[in-house]
């Protein structure tokens, strides 16, 4: 087994939010069997140009007990990473880009930072997003989280922002903090677990739309969650391990069955 | 140490509270086993699942299945932190082990309020033959409105029902154990061995991987391999039956009029081996003496049914 370290170089031509650098090519599966020197030469895309990978990132390779990637510096514009994950730990310190674990297929991922928009969606033009394993965003995630996911698990640990579930197929997400508008819009299968039910609460008051989107909320017994003994699910669950819990459906407007699972909150009027 | 034709040994006997310990062995056969776990919103109604699943689980013979209660688990074994009780499942094939769980499952545990089932053998990585269908059956009843969800890397059933839902296992790894591990009690008459048999019962019922399936853990109906009936492929023990005395080839002595057989199913030799020990030592410290126990024996075939040999001198030692 190998463990890959990556780590952004400082101040480069390619740094800056203006450059965007595709790094879904930092994959497991590719890296296998690759000395240092040929990583290095192995091309990414930064700012629409192929670039060497080792003059992007600092490279080294380590024995390991399982497969794992390391990825740390400044990765603010660093898009795509995580992308096809599908076996081993794959774990990021710094704020990324966006698609973040997008297509990804198995094994865990863990970001110590925020992440930009699309985590776990299609990569490209492929028409089924993230389909296993689980992604752990310790900060807050972007517009688009869980985008035509088809299975697996995505732990949030701040905040979501727009358009989260859209499309959602089936699998997990647990959200701890604040959502963004048009939460669940399209979602057909799939549970949504919100630490808290203001936000969806007061979208359904101001959104137009949004109430023909949702079910009725019903009482719910959710015995399930307490299989999860994750503890990076700890944020996520002990609200609704405290409080009474509601479960409502979506998107009811396209038909879909997905599950959105929030604790009571004074605000609620659904 | 010597053996007879029949499988007996020759050697001086050992008697443990004046209690004679027979030269002789248990013996034992191949099965396939699995263990499960229920659990439910309070012990309750969990016992009432354990219950229902074990009823009529006594004998591969004709129950097809052999079932009973390992022990009452607490929510901190449990793995949705619930009472728990854990069962352990005994049959000849792993396709019959299969084929009872799930009609078990189905009517004993799905059908109980606030249940949940689980697997309860570690999950190394067993092959999908080697896997009993749990949920992967039982998920069909929620008619597409049942969920999946794979936590940790097990898959799980959420099957709508009418107290909220039924959460299940998507499979459980079987294994293989042994059936058929056994002693007899040999009593003056059938206070004392009842008394003997509780007794043993007692200490095995809390021992891990080993259940005593027959009703109270004790079978009074040994059987032999055959009958003078073409349709019967087992029938009375005749020889340890103390009314056959003076007909038959009894084995039993003049004082020698009940007699109570402990059958056991274990995960192990050694599980078996050591219910074996705690069981003969409890009958024979609580009807030892002049208690009205006698002799503890055991059923063998001559070592022809099955490769698993308990000799009673050498677990009692």
């Amino acid at each position: 087994m190998t463990r890959w370290l990556f780590r952004r170089h400082d101040g480069d031509p390619f740094s800056g939010h203006q450059c965007a650098i595709d790094a879904s090519g930092i994959r497991r599966s590719w890296l296998s069997g690759k000395s240092e020197s040929q990583i290095c030469q192995t091309d990414l895309v930064a700012d629409g140009k192929a670039v060497p990978l080792g003059e992007l990132f600092d490279v080294e390779i380590q024995e390991s007990a399982q497969d794992q990637i390391l990825v740390a510096g400044d990765l603010a514009n660093v898009h795509g990473l995580g992308a096809m994950h599908d076996d081993g730990e794959f774990r990021i310190n710094g704020d990324v880009g966006n698609y973040l674990g997008c297509g990804m297929t198995g094994g865990q991922l863990t970001l110590q930072g925020g992440a930009g928009d699309f985590v776990g969606a299609p990569l490209g033009a492929r028409k089924v997003g993230m389909s296993g394993g689980t992604i752990c965003v310790q900060g807050d995630a972007g517009d688009c989280l869980g985008h035509r996911m088809r299975r697996g698990t995505i732990i949030v640990n701040g905040s979501a922002g727009k358009l989260l579930a859209a499309s959602m197929v089936a699998g997990t997400i647990g959200v701890a903090g604040t959502l963004g508008a048009h939460l669940a819009v399209g979602m057909k299968r799939g549970s949504l677990i919100l630490a808290s039910g203001t936000a969806l609460a007061e979208q359904v008051d101001r959104e137009p739309g949004a109430r023909r989107r949702f079910s009725s909320p019903v009482r719910f017994d959710p015995g399930f969650l307490s299989l999860y003994q994750d503890p990076r699910f700890t944020e996520v669950m002990t609200p609704l391990m405290r409080l009474p819990v509601f479960r409502t459906r979506a998107d009811r407007s396209a038909g879909g069955i997905g599950e959105v699972i929030f604790p009571a909150s004074a605000e609620m009027t659904l | 140490m010597s053996h007879t034709t029949t499988g007996e040994e020759v050697d001086s006997p050992l008697v443990i509270n004046e209690v004679r310990i027979e030269s002789t062995f248990a013996e034992a056969f191949d099965m396939k086993a699995t263990r499960l776990i229920i659990t439910a919103m309070d012990e309750i109604w969990a016992e009432h699942a354990a219950t229902a699943m074990s009823g009529f689980g006594t004998s591969v013979i004709d129950c097809k299945l052999e079932i009973d209660i390992e022990r009452r688990l607490s929510p901190t074994e449990t793995p949705d932190g619930r009472p728990g009780i854990a069962l352990l499942a005994f049959a000849m094939s792993g396709g019959e082990l299969e084929k009872q769980i799930i009609r078990r499952a189905g009517q004993c545990v799905l059908t109980c309020p606030t249940t949940a089932l689980f697997a309860g053998l570690p999950d190394e990585n067993v092959p999908r033959d080697k896997r009993i269908a749990l949920g992967k059956s039982l998920r069909f009843f929620g008619d597409g409105n049942q969920i999946s969800k794979v936590i940790d890397g097990t898959r799980y059933w959420r099957v709508p029902v009418m107290d909220g839902e039924f959460i299940c296992q998507h499979d459980a790894p079987r294994t293989s154990g042994i059936g058929g591990g056994n002693f007899l009690l040999v009593a003056r008459d059938l206070h004392a061995a009842s008394r003997a048999a509780r007794a043993a019962i007692s200490a095995i019922e809390s021992m891990p991987g080993v259940i005593t399936p027959f009703p109270g853990g004790v079978a009074r109906s040994g059987s032999k391999i055959g009958s003078k009936y073409k349709s019967m492929i087992a029938s009375t023990n005749d020889a340890f039956c103390p009314t056959l005395r003076g007909i038959t080839d009894s084995q039993l002595g003049e004082n020698e009029n009940a007699v109570l057989e402990i059958v056991m199913d274990g995960l192990t030799y050694q599980a078996i081996a050591d219910a074996t020990r705690a069981g003969i030592h409890a009958a024979c410290r609580s009807c030892g003496g002049d208690q009205g126990l006698i002799a503890v024996t055991a059923g063998n075939y001559g070592g022809k049914l099955g490769r698993h040999h308990f000799h009673l001198k050498e677990i009692m030692s």
